[in-house]
């Protein structure tokens, strides 16, 4: 009987956290269209967000890349199609892996960040500081983070799909001795400008997941300097599993939106 | 309208407040006034509800039942502009400051005034700046630029206070300002408060449980336990006040100054 109750207890928690979670976020959305816009904390985010992920996106995207192309060719070599490496390579990068792979790498930098220093910040008083100097900490805090998450994703995630392209390109051509005209050859038939629109609308959502559980789990930290800790930890594990989950279900959305036609 | 004269800055009428779904009650039908133009310290033990006492004050918690009038005004919970104008008749010092750790001295006092003064020039939110820190003590020359990592506790006190009072507030709250001090760094904020209150003619509440700082610069005392006020008046009438747990509180002081006088 005793664990019926603890799965319907974890159960009840899951819906009232999911429904924080939504109200926080409704009040980030309320907070972001209202004066002052702070132009140059977006700035400072996005830096943040953005610039510092560059070598690490450059390093997992080409191998990611490389190993994608290995693994396909001895498999479609089978059927003598080693020229769809390069294709093939292209969709999943622009429709799947570029979106996911970019979010979980900067998930677990700017993510974790993010719950580190709001929880910080909540633990030492400086977030009830703000509120109490008539500065809204939501509308200061969270609302930079949002949005420069939205803005920079898309961008690392378009580097991360051409930086694994590279890779793959370069594994195809110079290891598996492809013929580097049958690797470009069929890339303009298979990937479409909607796909890349897929891609980056993907990355911007992810960016909006990550901010979002990021900033919640450091907004509301309770307890001391270890409670920190168990929040950028529970951040980073709420956010992987929110960015694999409702990458399926976003899948089925842009599919109905761009993808009228094709089954 | 028969709109007398406020004379409580801060009422709180029938303040009830738990945590936990319930299950643990903090106050249980709390009033408190607090008279304008004074020094009034809350005292009671660790754990009592003081600190959460000056959340509801500031609207950061809201009662389960009860009202809490800021001037003779319902604080305006759901209306969150508004709410912000209720905050700026305030300046709180925390009990560990809580500077913003990767802002300078100066950008931490200037913080409010950049974000509500947008009618001043950067010379004269610097003037401010300068006037306010030379009001608690510090010279802005060697403090201007640091980081509060590279201050000491007091100094760290001083300069939270000069934020807290940096936009003018009629109201300043301090949560507990002497606990973990050194006795030196003690005696300097006891004097800072009655010093604060008088040159900025201000009402100022301080939340504590060092009784020594409460006779040493109270007007008015008051005691919390169980979720009630169960003292209330000035600092002679509290030394002899005879209900259990005040008096348990006073005689534990006591046996210290004894030891210390023999
Ligand atoms: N946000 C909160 N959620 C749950 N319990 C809280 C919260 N804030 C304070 N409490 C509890 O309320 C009680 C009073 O806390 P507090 O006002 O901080 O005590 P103190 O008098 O030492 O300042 C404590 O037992 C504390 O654990
Ligand atoms: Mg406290």
């Amino acid at each position: 009987m005793s664990w019926v109750a603890s799965i319907g207890d974890a159960f009840m928690e899951f819906i009232a956290e999911t429904g924080r979670i939504s109200k926080f976020f409704q009040s980030a959305m309320y907070w972001m269209f209202r004066p002052p816009f702070r132009y140059k904390l977006v700035l400072e985010q996005f830096l943040f967000v953005a610039n510092k992920s560059l070598f690490i996106i450059c390093v997992t995207s080409i191998f990611t890349g490389m190993v994608f192309a290995v693994q396909v060719y001895f498999g479609f070599r089978i059927i003598n199609a080693d020229g769809l490496v390069g294709p093939t390579t292209a969709i999943a990068f622009v429709r799947e892996l570029g979106p996911v792979f970019t979010a979980i790498v900067v998930t677990g930098r700017c993510g974790a960040a993010m719950a580190a220093q709001l929880g910080t910040m909540r633990v030492t008083e400086q977030i009830d500081a703000m509120d109490v100097m008539a500065v809204n900490s939501i509308h200061y805090l969270v609302v930079p983070r949002l949005l420069a998450s939205f803005i920079a994703m898309p961008l690392l995630t378009a580097l991360f799909i051409f930086v694994g392209n590279v890779g793959s390109n370069l594994t195809g051509i110079l290891q598996l001795k492809i013929d580097p005209v049958i690797y470009m050859s069929h890339l303009q038939e298979f990937v479409l400008v909607r796909d890349l629109a897929q891609g980056l609308i993907k990355g911007a959502a992810f960016g909006i997941i990550f901010a979002t559980i990021g900033t919640y789990k450091g907004y509301y930290t309770q307890g001391g300097a270890e409670a920190v800790g168990r929040s950028t930890n529970q951040a980073v594990v709420v956010t992987l599993v929110l960015i694999l989950v409702s990458d399926y279900f976003l899948t089925l959305m842009i599919r109905a939106l761009l993808y009228p036609t094709q089954i | 309208m028969a709109q007398t004269q406020q004379e409580f800055a801060i009422e709180i009428r029938d303040l009830h407040k738990s945590f936990g779904e319930g299950r643990y009650h903090v106050y249980s039908g709390l009033d408190v006034k607090i008279p304008k133009g004074l020094i009034t310290f809350i005292l009671g033990p660790s754990g009592v509800g003081k600190s959460v006492l000056l959340k509801h004050t500031l609207g950061l918690l809201k009662p389960d039942r009860g009202d809490i009038l800021i001037f003779g005004r319902a604080i305006p919970y759901d209306k969150p502009r508004e709410l912000n104008e209720m905050r700026k008749h305030f300046g709180m010092l925390f009990q560990y400051a809580a500077l913003f750790d990767d802002f300078t001295v100066f950008q931490n006092v200037a913080f409010p005034l950049v974000e509500h003064r947008k009618d001043i020039t950067l010379d004269e939110i610097k003037k401010k700046v300068v006037d306010k820190l030379r009001a608690v003590g510090l010279d802005p020359e060697n403090t201007l630029d640091k980081y509060p990592s590279e201050l000491s506790g007091g100094m760290k006190k001083r300069v939270g206070l000069a934020r807290a009072i940096v936009l003018e507030p009629q109201i300043l709250l301090y949560d507990e300002p002497t606990t973990g001090l050194d006795p030196v760094t003690r005696a300097m904020v006891d004097d800072l408060i009655l010093e604060t209150n008088a040159k900025f003619g201000l009402t100022s509440v301080v939340i504590s449980h060092d009784i020594l700082s409460a006779l040493y610069s109270a007007d008015q005392i008051g005691f919390l336990h169980g979720g009630k006020i169960v003292f209330w008046g000035t600092p002679k009438e509290f030394t002899q006040c005879n209900h259990e747990v005040v008096r348990n509180f006073l005689d534990a002081e006591m046996k210290h100054r004894k030891e210390l006088e023999q």
